[in-house]
This record gives structure tokens, C-alpha cells and sequence, in this order.
């Protein structure tokens, strides 16, 4: 598990990281949301111990990262603008890595490498950008790392190698307990893949929650009604989280059960009713309304 | 794996990308040690016939090489080599993705900076080491092939004693140790230096500002102080200029290469020499060490968010600036006030204002990598140059006192005093701090004399003396005080302090020093009479000669003795000349005969 308590970090005079905690739990997938400038990249390097908090501590298993080889051994960093030897060739980042990776698998590399489509002996600086974070996503998993640190790696990568980037992280967590952690901004990226996301803003973490319990209790209420009375009604007897309306056409957000929700809409009849469930995008919004956010201003 | 095993590992994984350190190394200590030596060595050989002398100066070629050339040719390398290595050996500070890579891969930061530190130094030390072994073979080959050519050769007892002196191949061996310790300190000192600002900056720009001003800042700006001195103090003795040595070693750049010259130096004046090599070259050692361990400190704490910023350290910063900036207004004075002739204040003043204000704006813009930070520190720019300008009217209206310094009677212990002008004897050269120099060897405690010579010559009158016949002449003067401190100056002489120096000119001491012809020294070879155009040389060996060598000396100390002060002013005409040299130029006398010297003129030569 990585435990982050009241980390901050400050650059000159921007607070780039303001008093974060932080639970990332084993064997799920995490990830982390947040518009430019939100502080994911900094979160993220003082995850992997390159930049050392102010304030607070970051334990890796119970161990600090910073300076700590151990602790390190199980975190493989993939950062936004990966590192590759000049003139090099995806063989001289391996070296590099079995030198510091005592776990890296070279067999399944090879294996990888072959079923991505990437020329080992071909120099990097002639790849192309999804490529580049193809070899790194590579590198990660083969590095034999418990935690996949991911800043922004699915940017670049076409549907079919996001996919398959996706397919292989699930194969990982389910054959050895690999923990993702991913951070980006696009939430509709990270919506079938992870398991719990936190927002980012500002320094600070907005929220953090697993999606599924996200997902189970808020649903969205489209129907057309007749009255205004009913409305009046469904704003009494359910949990609304917040209605928009477009003439007779009301989407209401609600939190609750499913069940209760239809069997009061049953009751109501209103000339439509429909259940629909939230994108990732749709519970954050509501979710953080509530805390005063205006999240469109936010993540649009 | 064990840590050892990762650790050359990771060495091994570093040198692969800094092959092409590695082959400019192998290539520059290959032509400045073998190359160089066979050029070196390969001119004496061409001398023809097989002779003691021809066999002195081939094996002299060798011995050369390896105490004097290999210093020249391979400091030329170590010093390049250490700047090279130094500032590209960590280069993946100044890169944020880089640093990303580096500083969270499971391996400790000292690790990382052992390992980095200690390819940057083999990457010098073994091509070095190789080629240096490879040389020193052919040298003792060369030495033993030209021992052995003595063999059949048949010589007299001059040339026994000079084969005798031939080094061994153990001093030869030695000779070439202390080569080698001389350049690895040397190579230590500026690679530290290049390290610590690397771990400084946040780019290889500010790493090479920082080096070049830690470098060699605190010594420009104390040559620039002198220069100041030089052309606004009257009394300055520019020789007797004291610190430099000791400032040297707070400028590596310069340490470094004056370690070198005074390893040259030491072989050049020969055995027994050694302390002014071995001294410095443990200073320097000190040193050296002293800037690796703050380059570790430095790493260790440096921010990885420093990449691709400036020199963001203030306590660094500032003073860098500031120093940077001082020597540029010093500099810049002092070219203005050359190049303005009638208004000369005026254009130095101008001169330091522009000169410190634009290099310390343009170190903001560098260490702050932003144009706009021209002006980011407006109080501290305005604080500075208004320094400049206080520190060049302190120099331009002699606010210390320089030339006016009188300490009180009771401090003074001695006093020297030289004059070209008053002495007959010419070369050999010393430095002024050299024991051997005139001014050293007078020791003139008459505190009457000398109160009355020192109140005369700092007095307001006494410095703005001028001879109508001579114009100002200057005598060099050594004051020792009670303390043990001592001071020089050059005074000027005229119609107003004369007599107070003639006083001193006159005194036995002075004489005995400079005038004097003294037994031990009488080993001239060749006395010239000069008479108008008339010259007439005679050999001392022959028996007339020595026995007017004799004669000329007994009679110029006679006329010396009986009145000291007409030589001083140098009463009556000039009749004739003497000159007395030896054929080694080992110094030489020149006596002027005038009218009252009656002894001399008594001289049935004459």
C-alpha cells in the first residue's frame, strides 16, 4: 500500500501540493484526475522519490520512498516525457533497468516487445510518441515493480494500443498483484479502467472514491411530467442531487437504490421516466457541485 | 545482486555512453605523452658522433621530458580533460526527464554520484596511466642504450665527472611519480571545481559561469586591485606585490596551473628545490578534496526540480555576482580612465558604472535564465556599482594613505634602499623577494638617518619631488618594522630630500652592498677600459691582467672609502669607464672614474 500524509511541496512561491493524503490500495487500479497545473506530475514524482515533500511522508509498504532503494525497487516511474539514451536503442534502456531492477524479466520483454510491434535493435529517437510510451509501459511492467506509476501515459497511444495497454495492466493485476496508479486529465480514459480515482485541484485532493460504489448509488432521472407538483414530490421523497430541465424534459440527478428510484417513479407516472446510469465525467460533476466546485470550469 | 556487483554494473552502463570522453582522452594523452615524447627526444638524437656531451644532452632530453615537457603537454590534456568530464559527466542534472529516470531508479544518490565521479576520473587517469607507462618504458630503454654506448668510449677526468652525474633509472622513475602527482592533483582540482558548480546550476551555462567565476574570480579581481595600485599609488613596488600566492588557492583554475609551473620550476633550479612543489601540491590536495566532498554535499541536497533552471542558491549566487561584477567595474575603470586622457576621473567613473552595472544584470539574466530578469535586483545593482565607484575614488584620491604611510619611530626596525642608478654591479636578475636581491642584503639601523630619509619622502613636498638635472628619480626602499613585518616602496628623489638620501646612499652599509668590490667576488675574466671611443680589453689570465684587476679593486675601494658621497653625486668629470666580466655573465661591475678618485687615477694603466 502507499500511505501519503499531509505531503506538500512548493516551487518558489506556487504551492504546487497542498497537505494531500492519500490511500492507494494493492492489486487496484488508481487514478488520479486533475486539469493542467493541478500538481499531478509533482504528486507523482514524490510518489517515485524523485522530488522530496516539504511536509508530511510518503511510505512505500510502511517504508519512505525517498532516497531508498528498497522502497524504490518496487515502484517503476513512467513520467510524461519519458527518458531514452540518445542514439539508443530499446536494448540500452533494458540494460539500464536489469542494472537497477533486480526482478526485471527479460523473457517476457522480448515477449511484449514482439507482440507490440516494436524493433528492439531500432533506434528510439526514430519512434513515434505512442511508441515511446509503448517501450515504457514495456519497461514498467517487465521491471517486475509492484506500483506502476503512469503520468499521463495513455496520452499518444491510438484506441487499439490503449486497449491493449489496458488488457495487459489487467492481465498484470491479476497474474502478480500489479498496482497502476495513472494520471491524467481525460476522466473518460481512465473511467473503464480504474477503480478508484481521486481529483486533484490545486494542490489538493477534492475527492477520492472507488467508481463502483460511485457508479451503484447515483443515477441519472430523465422524464417528462405534467405538473410541477410532481416534481415538488420527487424533490421530497428522493435524494436530488441537482435537476436541469429543458422545457417538459427534466434530468434529475438522484442518489439511491435502484429499485426504490423505479418503484417511486412506478407510483408517480409521469407521462416518460427513464434510469440511466453516470459517466465518470457526470458523478464527479455532481459529486464535487456539492462541495462548491463548479467542476465544469474545472475539467472542461 | 550484491550492492558491489551493482555498482560496477552501473558503471559499466554510464562509460558505454560516454565513449566519446573516452576516445578524445586516449587521443589527447596519446599525443601528449608518447607523441610528444618522441618528438621531444627524437631532435637530440640526430646529433651526430657518439660523445660524453652528445650522450649528456640525449639523456638530459629524457630527464627533461618526464619533469618538464610531460607538464606542459599532459596539463594541457588534465586541465581540458577535468573541464570536459566536469561539466558533462553529470549532465543528466540539468535535464528534467533525465532526472526523472535517474533519481527514481532504485539506486542510492551517493551511488549514483560514486559511480559518475569515479568514470569521470578513470576516464582521464587510465588512458593517462598507459600512455604515461608506455613513454616512461621507451625513456628507461632510451637512458640504459645510452649508458651502454659509453662503453668503449675513452674520457677525461671532466667527462667521468659529468657521466657521473647522469640520472639512474630510479631517479628517472621518481622524476615521472611526482609528474604524475603533480597533473592528478591538478586534474582533481579543477574536476572538483567543474563538479560543485555543475551541482550548483540547473544548466550547462550557469555550470560553466560559475566555474570560470569561482575559478579564477578571487585572483583577477586582486591583479585589478594592483593594477589600481600600479597607477594610482606613486610608491607602488608592483614586484613586491604580496598574496598573490595565497590568493591562488581560492582560484583553482589559476592553483591548478601554477602547480604545474612550479613543478617545472623545481626541476629547473634543481635538486633541493622540492619544498616548493611539495608544499603547494599538498595545499592544493587539501583543496581538491575539500571541493569534492561540497560537490557530494551539493548533490546530495540539490532539489531535482533544479533541472533546466538557473543558479537558484542565493548565498552562492550573490557573491558571485557580486565579485563578477566588482572586477568588471574595476576592469572597466580602468580602461576608461586610459582611453579618456584630459577627463580622466570623469571616464573612469563612466567606465565602472557601465561595465559592473551590465555584468551584473547580465549574471541576473544567466542565473535566472529570463531576459526580463535584467533588473530583478535593482538595490543590490545600485549598492554594487556605487562600490565600484567608492572603491576607484578610493585608489584615484589615495584614501588609504598608501603613499603618505609613516609608521611611528619607535616601530621601525631597518631600512633598505636600492638604486640602479647608485651601484656598479649588474645582474644576475633577482626577484625582489628573493634573498639574494641588494635590497635584501642592506640593513641600514641609523634611526636618525632613517627618520629623517622617511619623514622627507612621505611628506606632502617630498612626494612631488623632481631633480631639474635627472627629473624624479625613484629609490627602491624596504622599511622592517619592530614586528618583523616589512614594506616596500619606490620613493621619489629630488633637490628637496636629497641630502636625507644621500645621507642613506653614502652609509656603510649601502656601500659595502653596492659599490664595494669584495675579495670573494673578484673571479672576473676580462676588464675593458672605455675612454671616449677609445676601448681597450685585456684578459684577466694573462699576468698584466690580474694584476690590474687586482690594483683597480684595491684603489676603486680605497677612493671609495676615503669619500663615499662623490660617488653619490657623482663630483667632477667623467674621465673613463671600467668594465669587469666573467665569461659565464654570471653579473658584472661597471666603474665610473671621475676626476676626484685619485687612486684609481693613479692607476699606471690610466
Amino acid at each position: 500500500m502507499i500511505e501519503v500524509t499531509k505531503i506538500s511541496k512548493s516551487f518558489d512561491d506556487i504551492k504546487a501540493i497542498d497537505n494531500v493524503n492519500a490511500r492507494i490500495e494493492e492489486g487496484h487500479v488508481f487514478g488520479l484526475v486533475g486539469t493542467n497545473g493541478a500538481g499531478k506530475s509533482t504528486f507523482m514524482r514524490m510518489l517515485s522519490g524523485v522530488l522530496k515533500p516539504e511536509a508530511g511522508e510518503i511510505l512505500i509498504d510502511g517504508e519512505p520512498v525517498y532516497d531508498n532503494p528498497a522502497s524504490k525497487e518496487k515502484i517503476f516511474y513512467i513520467s510524461d516525457d519519458q527518458f531514452f539514451f540518445k542514439s539508443g536503442t530499446p536494448e540500452d534502456m533494458v540494460r539500464l533497468y536489469r542494472t537497477c531492477y533486480p526482478a526485471f524479466d527479460r523473457e517476457k520483454w522480448k515477449d511484449l516487445t514482439g507482440k507490440f510491434g516494436l524493433d528492439k535493435s531500432r533506434k528510439v529517437n526514430t519512434f513515434s510518441k505512442g511508441m515511446k510510451k509503448q517501450l515504457s509501459v514495456i519497461c514498467g511492467v517487465c521491471s517486475g515493480a509492484k506500483y506502476l506509476l503512469c503520468d499521463e501515459t495513455f496520452d499518444g497511444l491510438d484506441p487499439v494500443m490503449r486497449q491493449a495497454v489496458k488488457a495487459l495492466f489487467i492481465r498484470e493485476i491479476d497474474e502478480r498483484g500489479l498496482t497502476p496508479v495513472i494520471a491524467s486529465h481525460n476522466l473518460r480514459e481512465l473511467e473503464d479502467i480504474c477503480e478508484y480515482v481521486g481529483l486533484l485541484h490545486r494542490g489538493g485532493i477534492l475527492l477520492e472514491k472507488d467508481i463502483d460504489d460511485m457508479k451503484l448509488n447515483i443515477h441519472k432521472l430523465q422524464c417528462v411530467i405534467r405538473e410541477e407538483e410532481m416534481l415538488q414530490k420527487i424533490r421530497r421523497s428522493l435524494d436530488v442531487v441537482s435537476v436541469d430541465n429543458r422545457g417538459s424534459l427534466y434530468t434529475v440527478t438522484v442518489r439511491g437504490e435502484k429499485e426504490g428510484i423505479i418503484e417511486f417513479m412506478e407510483l408517480l407516472n409521469p407521462v416518460f421516466y427513464e434510469l440511466l446510469p453516470l459517466s465518470l465525467e457526470e458523478i464527479f460533476i455532481s459529486e464535487t457541485e456539492v462541495k462548491g466546485y463548479d467542476v465544469k470550469a474545472l475539467l472542461f | 545482486m550484491t550492492s558491489k556487483r551493482c555498482f560496477f554494473r552501473l558503471m559499466r552502463e554510464d562509460l558505454r555512453h560516454k565513449i566519446w570522453v573516452l576516445v578524445l582522452s586516449v587521443l589527447g594523452n596519446m599525443l601528449a605523452v608518447p607523441v610528444c615524447y618522441l618528438i621531444s627526444t627524437g631532435q637530440s638524437s640526430r646529433m651526430m658522433g657518439v660523445t660524453v656531451q652528445s650522450l649528456t644532452v640525449g639523456i638530459g632530453s629524457v630527464a627533461e621530458f618526464f619533469s618538464y615537457t610531460v607538464m606542459v603537454s599532459g596539463g594541457v590534456i588534465a586541465v581540458c580533460g577535468a573541464l570536459i568530464v566536469g561539466l558533462s559527466g553529470f549532465r543528466y542534472v540539468f535535464h528534467r526527464n533525465m532526472v526523472d529516470t535517474y533519481h527514481s531508479i532504485p539506486v542510492r544518490r551517493r551511488t549514483l554520484f560514486l559511480v559518475n565521479w569515479l568514470n569521470g576520473f578513470l576516464i582521464w587517469l587510465v588512458p593517462f596511466l598507459i600512455c604515461l607507462g608506455l613513454t616512461l618504458s621507451l625513456g628507461l630503454g632510451k637512458l640504459a642504450g645510452l649508458k651502454n654506448s659509453l662503453g668503449g668510449l675513452a674520457m677525461n677526468e671532466g667527462e667521468r665527472l659529468i657521466a657521473s652525474r647522469w640520472p639512474a633509472a630510479s631517479d628517472l622513475i621518481a622524476s615521472t611519480l611526482i609528474s604524475l602527482l603533480g597533473l592528478t592533483v591538478a586534474f582533481l582540482l579543477i574536476y572538483h571545481l567543474a563538479l560543485l558548480a555543475v551541482m550548483l546550476c540547473g544548466n550547462i551555462l550557469n555550470a560553466m559561469v560559475t566555474t570560470a567565476s569561482l575559478g579564477t574570480g578571487v585572483i583577477t579581481v586582486w591583479l585589478l586591485s594592483t593594477l589600481f595600485c600600479g597607477e594610482y599609488f606613486d610608491t607602488f613596488v608592483n614586484s613586491a606585490a604580496t598574496g598573490y600566492r595565497g590568493l591562488s588557492y581560492a582560484s583553482p583554475l589559476v592553483s591548478a596551473i601554477m602547480l604545474l609551473y612550479r613543478r617545472v620550476a623545481s626541476f629547473q633550479e634543481g635538486p633541493g628545490n622540492e619544498i616548493f612543489f611539495w608544499m603547494p601540491c599538498l595545499f592544493d590536495l587539501l583543496i581538491a578534496l575539500m571541493l569534492g566532498g561540497l560537490a557530494f554535499l551539493a548533490y546530495h541536497k540539490r532539489p531535482s526540480e533544479l533541472a533546466e533552471q538557473g543558479l537558484k542558491c542565493r548565498p552562492v549566487r550573490f557573491p558571485i555576482q557580486i565579485m563578477v561584477s566588482l572586477a568588471a567595474g574595476m576592469g572597466g575603470w580602468l580602461l576608461f580612465y586610459a582611453i579618456g586622457e584630459s577627463a580622466g576621473l570623469f571616464w573612469g567613473i563612466f567606465g565602472a558604472v557601465l561595465a559592473g552595472g551590465v555584468s551584473f544584470c547580465v549574471m541576473d539574466i544567466i542565473f535566472h535564465m529570463d531576459f526580463k530578469a535584467f533588473s530583478a535586483h535593482k538595490i543590490l545593482l545600485g549598492l554594487t556599482v556605487a562600490a565600484e565607484v567608492f572603491l576607484g575614488l578610493m585608489f584615484y584620491h589615495d584614501w588609504f594613505g598608501y603613499d603618505s604611510y609613516l609608521p611611528d619611530r619607535e616601530k621601525i626596525a631597518e631600512v633598505a634602499i636600492f638604486d640602479n642608478i647608485y651601484c656598479n654591479k649588474y645582474g644576475p636578475y633577482y626577484d625582489i623577494k628573493d634573498e639574494m636581491h641588494p635590497i635584501n642584503k642592506v640593513h641600514i639601523r641609523n634611526n636618525d638617518g632613517v627618520y629623517t630619509f622617511l619623514e622627507s619622502v612621505t611628506s606632502a613636498d617630498g612626494r612631488r619631488q623632481e631633480d631639474p638635472l635627472y627629473g624624479t628619480e625613484l629609490i627602491l626602499t624596504k622599511v622592517t618594522l619592530k614586528s618583523g613585518r616589512s614594506y616596500y616602496r619606490y620613493y621619489s628623489i629630488g633637490h628637496g630630500n636629497s641630502e636625507a638620501a644621500c645621507a642613506l646612499l653614502s652609509s656603510p652599509e649601502y656601500v659595502d652592498v653596492n659599490l664595494r668590490l669584495k675579495q670573494g667576488e673578484r673571479g672576473y675574466t676580462r676588464i675593458n677600459l672605455y675612454q671616449g671611443d677609445i676601448v681597450e680589453e685585456i684578459r684577466v689570465e694573462t699576468p698584466e691582467g690580474g694584476k690590474l684587476l687586482e690594483a683597480v679593486c684595491e684603489a676603486y675601494n680605497k677612493d671609495l672609502e676615503e669619500d663615499p658621497e662623490s660617488f653619490i653625486h657623482r663630483e667632477g668629470r667623467l674621465l673613463c669607464s671600467i668594465s669587469l666580466s666573467s665569461e659565464n655573465n654570471n653579473g658584472r661591475r661597471y666603474l665610473e672614474v671621475y676626476e676626484g678618485m685619485r687612486h684609481t687615477l693613479e692607476l699606471q694603466s690610466l
